[in-house]
């Protein structure tokens, strides 16, 4: 056991820092306004796009590393569809075998697909499926779900987008009626993007997707708590700065100790991805994902108050961090939905155990 | 970031699964017994002594195994894996200040017996008036020739009825800065002007205990470091106590994690209470691993391990909550003692070793940076 980032895993973190410091928008109102196109391109040609899918697809690294350029995304709350239109999509077309030319066009950021969710079941839509949300889309010309037949892939086009909560990330409705031409195939092919996705294939990305998504929560909670100690430093009141009063000192010391444990856990989960069977990975993944979405929530709600009456202000970023943070909660289901699944598979393995 | 087994730690992992199928000690005394618990623990450490599963990271010239802090980590795991609830003898945190601070011929006078269970030790730190302020403590040492005269009163010394020794922390100087003027010593307790008092504790046990020292003579060969060096030995033993790893208490919730399963099954409140004190679990057994890999590493416990202890108060208390909701009435009618009992412990677990509040302090000031009032 060695349960420490390597030095490479190290600079591959401060690397993603870096380019996210370098394309950070630079106030609240920036973000509003802000075009992702240069640190998509920068993000591309670093390899950040194609993290964890094999190299014969055009990736490279780990879903460890993933998970790492993640959370330094997620740190710095950057306006770009890292998930949802790049290692999502990618991963789960890798894992049902389909149309390696999105694939290389995906990991590559000339394309940016994401993929279709049942809002109301959290699986991945069908065409036949009454809704499909297309999460963190932002640029998305197209949304991958899955044909009416029910095995292979399919493209369909982006709808109308909505409102949003969340100012660094976009979610639009799927067109399920109406094919994407992604793959230059013609008439009653188009949109077809082959593939297969079984049980387990489906159970997988589930679980990295899940992992991911804790991954930009665990960077969330950095960033969020990174403000809110630098506030305490330096907000005074009652002619001292307000990070000298025990009631603050521990709300924060509280807040430290569950991103701690929200790191060590998502850590875990990516790792597991690739080092566990399938049963493992997946209760890593849930144990991860309602961990963060339990803390991370607290967390962001005490930075908030941490702000005082400045936590309230459009122009304060506590609040960009907690809508952050409850868009990630929300996707893929909140806490008691992952400790439901975590009772079930737990107690599935202790019937097989007896 | 490898949470495998290397093939030495797989094959220590075998070889102790062996082991432990063949040396199960059996269920542990009622938690409200004190004395057949302390026979029991004593029993099974002489056990697993004998086995050559305690001090793994020990030197081996004191009767350790020279293995890294990873292998107590398997140790304990496999422990729980088990179903043994008790894991390693705490000899950890005690021994640590001997082998930091004493002297060659200290350590091998005392690190042995404490390994191997042939002494019992208890730790002469908290008083009346110094609890969370430990540095205000006021037992006094005064230098008399080749022996000190100690007189003072500890409070909250666990194990003191039963203990072979004390290290003790006494005042040498009552003039300087508070932290600067305490001492180390070992101290013999059957030596004259002793007594000790055993204190019930609310679950009827009586774990802890009341010691008074009234013109007890100890020899300057029992000082253990410099006059005055007792307060950055007494952080020492508290980094190492905070840690969880000496305390074993990963096998414990993992045993009691697999018990509950059955006990929650079909009611969906239940379930989810105990799939939070699952995940509450699963963050300090990973978040201990980070630590230890670190002290593989060489780094000595810091700051960092409060968050170790937070995260475990986290787990000890969720799991007492659920244990005592799982009996029920039996509970409180007194027909389930063992698990009120198993309960109220778990609420000292917030306390010793530094209450929890003390532990948020250390994090907000030594980790955060936030200023001091």
């Amino acid at each position: 056991m060695d349960v420490q980032f390597s030095e490479e895993e190290l600079l591959l973190r401060d690397s993603i820092l870096g380019q996210a410091d370098k394309g950070a928008a630079s106030s609240v109102a920036a973000l509003e306004s802000y075009d992702d196109a240069a640190l998509w391109d920068r993000l591309a040609a670093s390899g950040a796009l194609g993290l964890g899918i094999s190299e014969t697809l055009g990736g490279a690294g780990s879903v460890t590393d993933a998970s790492i350029a993640a959370t330094a995304l997620g740190r710095a709350t950057t306006p770009v569809p890292y998930l949802g239109c790049a290692l999502l999509p990618a991963h789960l077309l890798a894992l049902a075998g389909a149309d390696p030319a999105l694939i290389d066009a995906l990991v590559s950021g000339r394309r940016r697909v994401a993929v279709g969710i049942d809002p109301h079941t959290w699986a991945i839509a069908s065409e036949s499926s009454a809704t499909a949300l297309a999460w963190d889309s932002a640029g998305a010309d197209a949304a991958v779900v899955r044909g009416a037949d029910g095995r292979g892939l399919v493209a369909v086009a982006i709808g109308t987008p909505t409102p949003g909560l969340d100012l660094t990330r976009r979610v639009h409705r799927c067109n399920l009626s109406r094919r994407a031409d992604v793959t230059g195939r013609p008439g009653a092919h188009r949109g077809d993007l082959g593939g297969a996705l079984d049980g387990d294939a489906e159970q997988r990305w589930y679980a990295l997707t899940l992992a991911l998504t804790a991954a930009d929560m665990v960077g969330v909670m950095e960033g969020a708590l990174a403000l809110a100690v630098e506030h305490a430093k330096t907000r005074e009141q009652f002619g001292v700065p307000i990070g000298s009063f025990q009631a603050i000192q521990h709300l924060l010391a509280e807040q430290h100790t569950s991103l701690e444990g929200a790191r060590s856990v998502t850590t875990y989960a990516a790792w597991s991805l690739q080092h566990r069977g399938l049963d493992d990975a997946r209760l890593a993944a849930h144990t991860a994902k309602a961990y963060c979405a339990d803390a991370g929530k607290r967390l962001c709600e005490a930075v908030v108050q941490v702000h005082g009456g400045m936590g309230m202000t459009w122009e304060c970023r506590a609040h960009v961090f907690l809508k952050r943070m409850m868009f990630d909660r929300t996707f893929l289901g909140d806490e008691h939905l992952h400790f439901r699944r975590i009772a079930e598979l737990r107690s599935r393995e202790a019937r097989r155990g007896l | 970031m490898d949470y495998d087994d290397s093939p030495d730690e797989a094959a220590f992992r075998v070889r102790l699964r062996e082991w432990l199928a063949h040396n199960d000690p059996g269920p542990p005394p009622p938690i409200n017994d004190s004395a057949a618990e302390h026979a029991y623990k004593r029993q099974w450490q002489r056990t697993l002594y004998a086995g050559g599963w305690v001090g793994l990271s020990w030197p081996s010239a004191y009767g350790g195994h020279d293995l890294n802090p990873i292998y107590e980590a398997i140790f304990n795991e496999e422990l729980g894996a088990a179903g043994i609830a008790h894991a390693a003898p705490p000899v950890g945190w005690l021994g640590r200040a001997i082998l930091a601070y004493g002297t060659e011929e200290q350590r091998q006078r005392h690190l042995p017996g404490l390994l191997n269970g042939a002494t019992s030790w208890c730790q002469g730190f908290s008083e009346p008036g110094a609890g969370s302020d430990l540095a205000s403590l006021r037992t006094s040492a005064e230098r008399d020739g080749d022996t000190y005269r100690v007189t003072g009163q500890k409070l909250w010394t666990s194990g003191a009825q039963f203990a072979d020794w004390c290290l003790l922390l006494a005042r040498t100087d009552r003039d300087g800065p508070k932290h600067k003027g305490i001492t180390a010593f070992t101290v013999r307790m059957d030596t004259p002007g002793i007594t000790v008092r055993p204190m019930k504790q609310a679950w009827g046990g009586t774990r802890f205990c009341e010691v008074f020292f009234d013109d007890v003579k100890v020899p300057v060969t029992d000082r253990i470091g410099d006059e005055g060096a007792g307060w950055p030995l007494a952080t020492v033993v508290l980094a190492y106590e905070r840690g969880p790893s000496e305390l074993g208490v990963i096998a414990t919730y993992r045993a009691e994690l697999r018990t509950l399963i059955g006990a929650s099954a079909g009611d969906p409140v239940a379930e989810e209470a105990l799939a939070r004190a699952y995940v509450a679990v699963e963050a300090c057994r990973l978040h201990l691993l980070e630590s230890l890999t670190r002290r593989v590493r060489g780094e000595a416990p810091g700051p960092g391990s409060s968050v170790d202890k937070l995260l475990m108060i986290r787990s000890e208390q969720a799991l007492g909550s659920l244990e005592f909701d799982a009996a029920s009435v039996p509970g409180v009618t007194g027909a389930d003692a063992s698990t009120a009992s198993r309960y109220l412990w778990s609420r000292a677990s917030s306390v010793y070793g530094g209450s929890e509040q003390i532990q948020r302090n250390i994090v907000a000031q030594r980790i955060l940076g936030l200023p001091r009032t």
